[in-house]
């Protein structure tokens, strides 16, 4: 790949999966920090780390300058409130110290690093979760799509071809804008604001994926196992479910791959126009949007953007680099210069 | 071809109809409303402000006197703003968002094609790792991100460029940048990888016997074929600066449409909300026309008919 002449051309007979996917450069190194962020994010209570939205007057704007010190009982006591099992083995292992100011504290003195890796939790499930609502729109409508064919194919697919073409985050600001007026009355029905995001993202989210679903379905449905399956007696749903669906499943896993970026970058946008996660909780668009608002002439607290802005970009472009060699690691003809 | 662009026009036409017929629904049978303000209004009072503005009447009546006052080209009153039409509210706005996104997608196509056409030709060197290092975060990078960080460098470190505003040729400088360079990161890699994958042809091997020089090759032979996948991004990407000028314009305190946007629809001003949809629908149709016309331009094999 890196040379380029001629005589370094791969072998001619063709290397696993595996092979060609630990081949690629960088691929190791984007799923290395996956992990990383994944662990920080999963761990965030087991940290030494000061209470996310604790605010600090004395210590307000701050830029980095790490310091292991000693936790403030009071603190102490919230933090062992909120998470009373995580905080014990915290201080099993690190005793009443917290690691404070690795980058900085923002205007109200709270501490960034343990909003960012907070922040991570909210972005990473918000990006999972509208990910799995887009694939699960995605897999059967081009499912069925594919399958069925004819009229319902055609229909289904026209719709498709019209959502495409209309700007859906548009329509989603405004469905969220308008929702935002009943949140107390949802709420009650157990639809919290996160939840309300989650199924719009995804909901908007799932037009590439059942495109290609489709396309593979309908390869799928010509082979000779399809035709078994229906001379002993299958009925379409059985079909579908059983022995086409299973063939999907690395396709699927790849866009999969590839739609998470795509959606946390929604969920910032949409948590940037303070229309996403809101105040007590933190995600990583809406650190970057804080960051932005206390941009001022007088102060210009750059750690405030950037380290928010380093976890998202760092993140998804790993998402992007892991799903880009997933796929051509499956098919090698696809893009062999991307 | 005369066919061709009559049966795409008219696919716009649908296109046009299903966003105001969709977002029409979704706006108006969505509960509460714009008269539902902390303070009661008087019931009278409101019943009046209701029918002023078309709201009591059954849906279908409502979409009907909508569709028809849009065939008109009235998009109605604005809900908030009570002195302004919806039409002279965009036609305040447009003209600074189509300048703000012009621009930044010609940083984005500059860019993007030197970048791409650079790491093609030193293809494997320094440069190569480079572009695409900076094109595969570039990708990543949300649009106000960037803007925080040109904001910081340009603004407050080196002092070249204005913070905000709209009006002087600098002011222009930072928002377009932001807007434009995370699109010029996928102009880059697909122009780079159109021409890896020219460059292997027969033609360009007969260009080069016959004495061609590289960046003639390039640029007047490879170029020619290895724009089209940039051409069909195009749509997708005027489509992106777009919805990137909703962030963009409210980080540089621009009153573009995107801005007006946001706020009609935190204020729950339909009628301007519907009214930004509609007009954003149809640049981005416009757009894709224009990229499937130059696509036909550029590829001699493909019929545009």
């Amino acid at each position: 790949m890196s040379t380029g002449t001629p005589a370094a051309e791969p072998p001619p007979s063709r290397p696993s999966f595996w092979t060609r996917l630990r081949r690629r450069r960088g691929t190791l190194a984007a799923v290395g920090l996956l992990v990383s962020v994944t662990l920080l994010a999963l761990g965030a209570p087991l940290l030494p780390l000061p209470d996310p939205s604790a605010m600090d007057p004395a210590r307000s704007g701050q830029p980095p300058s790490p310091a292991w010190r000693l936790r403030e009982p009071a603190r102490a006591a919230l933090q062992a409130e909120d998470h009373p099992a995580a905080d014990a083995v915290r201080r099993a292992i690190f005793g009443e110290r917290e690691l404070a100011g690795l980058c900085g504290t923002d205007a109200l003195g709270r501490d960034v690093f343990a909003r960012v890796v907070w922040g991570a939790r909210v972005s990473l499930l918000v990006g999972l979760l509208a990910t799995l609502v887009s694939v699960l729109i995605g897999v059967s409508w081009g499912l069925v799509a594919g399958f069925t064919g004819g009229r319902v194919d055609a229909v289904l697919m026209r719709i498709v071809d019209v959502l495409y073409a209309i700007p859906l985050l548009f329509l989603v600001i405004l469905i969220v804008a308008l929702l935002r007026e009943h949140a107390t009355r949802l709420a009650a029905l157990g639809i919290t604001r996160e939840v309300v995001l989650y199924a719009v993202i995804g909901a908007v989210s799932w037009l590439t994926m059942a495109r290609i679903v489709r396309g593979q379905v309908l390869s799928l449905r010509e082979r000779d196992f399809v035709a078994a399956a229906r001379a002993l007696g299958g009925g379409d749903t059985h079909i579908m479910l059983r022995h086409i669906l299973p063939h999907l499943w690395g396709l699927v896993c790849i866009y999969l791959t590839l739609t998470v970026p795509r959606v946390m970058l929604f969920e910032a946008f949409l948590s940037f126009l303070g229309l996403g996660v809101e105040a007590p909780g933190v995600s990583w668009g809406l650190l970057a949007s804080e960051g932005l608002e206390q941009l001022t002439v007088i102060s210009t607290s750059w750690w405030l953007i950037v380290f928010p802005g380093l976890a998202l970009v760092a993140t998804l472009s790993s998402l992007n680099a892991l799903g880009d060699s997933l796929r051509d690691a499956l098919d090698p003809r696809g893009s062999r210069f991307a | 071809m005369t066919r061709w662009l009559l049966s795409r026009l008219l696919w716009a036409a649908v296109i046009l109809f299903a966003v105001v017929t969709l977002s029409f629904v979704l706006v108006r049978s969505l509960p509460g409303g714009p008269f539902d303000e902390s303070r009661a209004l008087d019931p009278v009072i409101r019943a009046n402000l209701m029918a002023a503005y078309d709201l009591a009447a059954p849906l279908p009546e409502q979409y009907a006197r909508y569709v028809g006052g849009l065939l008109h080209g009235n998009f109605g009153p604005s809900l908030r703003y009570r002195d302004y039409s919806v039409g002279q509210i965009l036609a305040e706005s447009l003209p600074i968002s189509a300048l703000l996104g012009a621009l930044a997608l010609l940083i984005a196509l500059a860019v993007g094609l030197t970048a791409g056409a650079l790491a093609a030709a030193r293809r494997g060197s320094w440069i190569d790792t480079g572009v695409m290092g900076a094109a595969t975060l570039g990708i990543a990078l949300p649009n106000f991100v960037l803007a925080g960080v040109l904001v910081l460098l340009f603004s407050f470190h080196w002092r070249l460029f204005p913070v905000a505003g709209w009006g002087s040729p600098a002011q222009l400088v930072l928002p377009s940048l932001a807007l434009g360079l995370p699109f010029a990161a996928s102009i880059a890699r697909l122009f780079r990888a159109g021409l890896l994958e020219t460059f292997g042809e027969d033609w360009i091997r007969t260009a080069r016997a016959k004495g061609r020089s590289p960046s003639g090759i390039l640029w007047g032979h490879a170029a020619r074929v290895a724009l089209l996948p940039v051409v069909s991004y195009v749509g997708p990407a005027a489509a992106g600066i777009l919805s990137g000028s909703l962030v963009v314009e409210r980080v540089f305190a621009i009153s573009g449409m995107g801005s007006h946007f946001v706020d009609s629809a935190f204020n729950a001003d339909y009628n301007l909300a519907l009214g930004v949809v509609i007009v954003y629908t149809a640049l981005v149709s416009g757009f894709n026309l224009l990229a499937d016309l130059a696509y036909g331009l550029l590829d001699p094999r493909i019929e545009v008919a």
